[in-house]
């Protein structure tokens, strides 16, 4: 049997090719298609939000839809004279998926602006994208990668109201060592926002002589922590640092409970381990007393954050989480930055060097502004679990430290000479004494 | 006979409306829709060359999105870390996916069935894993990002031409390596492969063949996918992407060549234009495969066929061929819903017939029942 048909597999071959190629050479003579930009500068201003309702990160994804939207509900969302529009598309935490969605955005509803995402690696996607796509301007309200704001910064993604994983846990080190805490094991989750965390405490803790002993890594997803916590020797540590973030935490909470390491070992843990998204959820008491740093607390007593967290309880029936917190003052700034410039967002160096130089006098997380890297300048605060009188759990102030950047009390210049945190680069060594 | 001379050129006329429609996307639709395409066009040559090894040979591949991996984190890697001109790192990364392609087809060559989807869906995630773990190298979970696209091609519309040709290009190879003695012996394997060794035929050297080339394939969609998004990560390797290549196939129709492009079609519509006023668009994909599966075991190519072109056909007076498309088709349904006689077979079966466009065997049969 003859393979079927040749010449007109050939001839068919032949003038398919010839087919695309004329319509290709016909087509590059008419020059670029039609295109509509990027909205215009006077009508509404639309704005893309990127959160991830969908997938691991959904419930806080969730939050931080939920924080956009309070935010224009109580302050109206014409400002200046201008509408802002937001149109809201799931990135349901995966890079591809925000890079598909951000052109979508930006396309098909002629965004202007760019908000969100939430993971590290969605906001560097969503970096690469900015930086070749310098007429759209993106906020980063959650993403907190060390180097969006440092190594890798791109000018047209700005933290408003943003934060950096190590810049919490530099004081923690430094807290330790107050406290008297010579040897420490630091347990984090196996992934950059981890080795950012426990490298801001590492760095801080061996500047002032402590020694980390250990350092443990759990993958995300983990469900058993006791092959981790079975590391720890009461007798031979002073206290232990802890990293933990989503489905994990509440793991972890009930396991250092349960191996009755609560109350035997000091512990003080990052943001994200006791964040109100977490324990929201938990009906015990294994998490109260228990201390963490962070740049929210939802008991913080200022107006602003009380402000904010008895109006998203009227809203929403629960208390709400930094991720909430952070959209909202993504909100916020975003209406400052227009009020500056007066509603006109034609001159994009002009849009963008004023949203690089707001300065919030408060916001539910406390004052906050830019340095001239990018990186946000604030508070941070040592919290505490407790249980109010309505019976909820929240993290309330011990202390507050004030305009704390993302270089801690480094220079600039030395620490950015210095790899970001890794697995590898914990910052022992250095600054070398 | 000019009842039948009506058939192939029909099918030409349709062929060439749907070229000029592609040639002419950008100036119809917008921006968005013309990425969308982009995107189609991409996954569409993904699918096509999983359909080659699932369709034509019988080997359900679930870790094809391995060679994405390769050649797109090659390319990422060759520009964005090694400097490479963005042609040369082209070129280095699909030899760098034919090399992958051909060692993990080394160790498939005896395996049948299930075995040989194991192994694949094993080798698949074992590029994920180095994606994901060596971090210097590819950025773990963070991917890379800078990836440059040709110079020429900056635009968004300019892409989508460069893409529009390079899948074209790809199809039509694949076209003739599927009527080839080297596609023929595929068949052959996919319907009786005991059979072929006693005849003189190097089963394994053929397979090996069929995966490496399946490979490259995959190579070049992985290449263009990672200058389209100027990113490639870890998700773009999963295994999720793997599945998604061979529902995309199944969807459109195995054992077709068009089919790979209707069905990455219809799961990019779905997943990126229905999304934003669906919450639920996964389920709706899930029903519509699942409805395809139990209406249209041919795929929507294979439906189209039997409902739709069939019945034109005979309208235009084509009777013989319309009889023989819709023989095809049945023949393509009786080998699904009849099983196969080996035991250790995936469970999908592809159509008997090549079909691509289904059409084509109302003008080659006549002649094959000549010629042989």
């Amino acid at each position: 049997m003859s393979s079927t048909s040749p010449r007109l597999t050939r001839r068919a071959t032949t003038r398919l090719v010839l087919g695309v190629v004329l319509a290709t050479a016909a087509i590059a003579g008419c020059g670029a298609p039609n295109d509509s930009g990027g909205g215009d500068a006077k009508g509404d201003l639309q704005v893309g939000t990127l959160f991830p309702t969908s997938g691991t990160v959904a419930a806080a994804g969730t939050d931080m839809l939920r924080g956009w939207r309070l935010w224009f509900k109580l302050n109206g969302s014409e400002v200046a004279g201008r509408k802002i529009v937001a149109k809201q598309e799931d990135t349901a935490g995966d890079p591809t998926v925000t890079l598909t969605k951000a052109r979508k955005l930006v396309q098909q509803d002629q965004s202007k602006l760019l908000v969100g995402p939430l993971l590290a690696n969605e906001a560097y996607a969503l970096a690469g994208y900015l930086k070749q796509n310098k007429e759209i301007v993106g906020l980063n309200p959650v993403g907190s990668s060390d180097d969006l704001s440092q190594r890798k910064s791109v000018t047209n993604y700005v933290k408003a109201g943003g934060w950096v994983s190590s810049a919490p846990t530099h004081p923690a080190g430094e807290w330790a060592a107050d406290k008297g805490w010579k040897r420490v094991i630091t347990l984090c989750s196996d992934y950059a926002f981890g080795y950012e965390n426990c490298g801001g405490f590492t760095n801080t803790f061996t500047d002032r002589g402590g020694k980390v002993v250990k350092q443990l890594y759990a993958p995300i997803g983990t469900s058993d922590y006791s092959s981790y916590l079975s590391q720890i020797d009461p007798d031979k540590v002073d206290g232990v640092f802890v990293q933990s973030v989503g489905a994990d935490s509440p793991n972890f909470i009930k396991a250092w409970s349960d191996l009755g390491l609560k109350g035997k070992v000091p512990l003080i843990a990052n943001e994200t381990t006791f964040e109100q998204s977490t324990l929201r959820g938990i009906k015990n008491n294994d998490p109260v007393g228990l201390e963490s740093f962070g740049h929210f607390a939802e008991g913080r007593d200022s107006r602003a954050t009380q402000k904010f967290v008895s109006e998203f309880k009227k809203e929403y029936g629960a208390l709400p989480s930094y991720y909430a917190c952070a959209t909202y003052t993504a909100g916020q700034w975003l209406t400052a930055a227009l009020k500056q410039v007066k509603g006109d967002t034609s001159d994009q160096q002009t849009f963008l060097s004023t949203l690089r130089g707001i300065k919030l006098g408060d916001s539910c997380f406390g004052p906050l502004s830019l340095d001239r890297y990018g990186g946000p300048v604030g508070n941070v605060y040592l919290r505490k679990v407790v249980r109010n009188e309505q019976g909820e759990l929240v993290n309330q102030v011990e202390r507050e430290y004030r305009n704390v950047s993302q270089f801690w009390k480094y220079n600039p210049q030395q620490f950015l000479a210095q790899p970001v945190y890794s697995r590898k680069y914990q910052g022992v060594d250095w600054p070398s004494r | 006979m000019s009842a039948s001379s009506w058939a192939p050129r029909a099918r030409w006329i349709a062929l060439g409306a749907a070229v000029v429609l592609l040639a002419a996307l950008p100036y119809l639709v917008a921006s968005f829709t013309v990425n969308l395409a982009t995107q189609a066009l991409i996954f569409g040559l993904f699918a096509l060359s999983i359909n080659v090894l699932a369709g034509y040979g019988g080997m359900i591949t679930l870790g094809q999105a391995g060679f994405i991996g390769v050649a797109g984190y090659g390319v990422a890697i060759l520009t964005t870390q090694q400097g490479w001109p963005l042609g040369a790192a082209i070129v280095g990364a699909l030899a760098l996916c034919v090399a992958a392609a051909a060692f993990f087809g080394l160790l498939l060559v005896r395996a049948r069935g299930t075995y040989f989807v194991m192994i694949t869906l094993a080798e698949g995630m074992v590029v994920w894993g180095i994606a994901q773990r060596w971090q210097e190298l590819t950025g773990g979970e963070n991917g890379i990002t800078g990836v440059p696209k040709p110079s020429f091609a900056q635009e968004y519309w300019q892409y989508y031409y460069v893409a529009l040709v390079v899948v074209a290009v790809c199809t039509l190879l694949i076209a003739r390596l599927v009527r080839s003695p080297l596609g023929l012996s595929l068949k052959g394997i996919r319907e009786a492969e005991d059979r072929l060794a006693p005849l003189g035929y190097d089963v394994a050297r053929h397979k090996l063949a069929a995966f490496t080339i399946s490979g490259f394939f995959a190579g070049v969609a992985g290449v263009l996918l990672a200058m389209y998004n100027s990113f490639i990560g870890p998700s773009d390797v999963f295994f999720l992407t793997s599945a998604e290549g061979l529902l995309m196939s199944i969807l459109g129709g195995v054992g077709t060549l068009t089919g790979a492009f209707v069905g990455a079609g219809v799961v990019i519509f779905i997943e990126n234009d229905v999304s934003s006023w669906l919450a639920r668009w996964q389920t709706l994909l899930g029903v519509v495969f699942v409805l395809v599966v139990l209406f249209a075991p041919d795929g929507l190519v294979g439906a189209w066929a039997r409902y739709v072109w069939a019945p034109l056909l005979r309208r235009l007076g084509a009777g013989a061929e319309a009889a023989a498309v819709e023989a095809a088709t049945s023949t393509a349904s009786a080998a699904v819903v009849g099983g196969d006689g080996d035991g250790g077979r995936a469970a999908v079966t592809a159509p008997a017939a090549p079909a691509a466009p289904a059409a084509s065997a109302t003008a080659s049969r006549p002649e094959e029942a000549r010629s042989s």
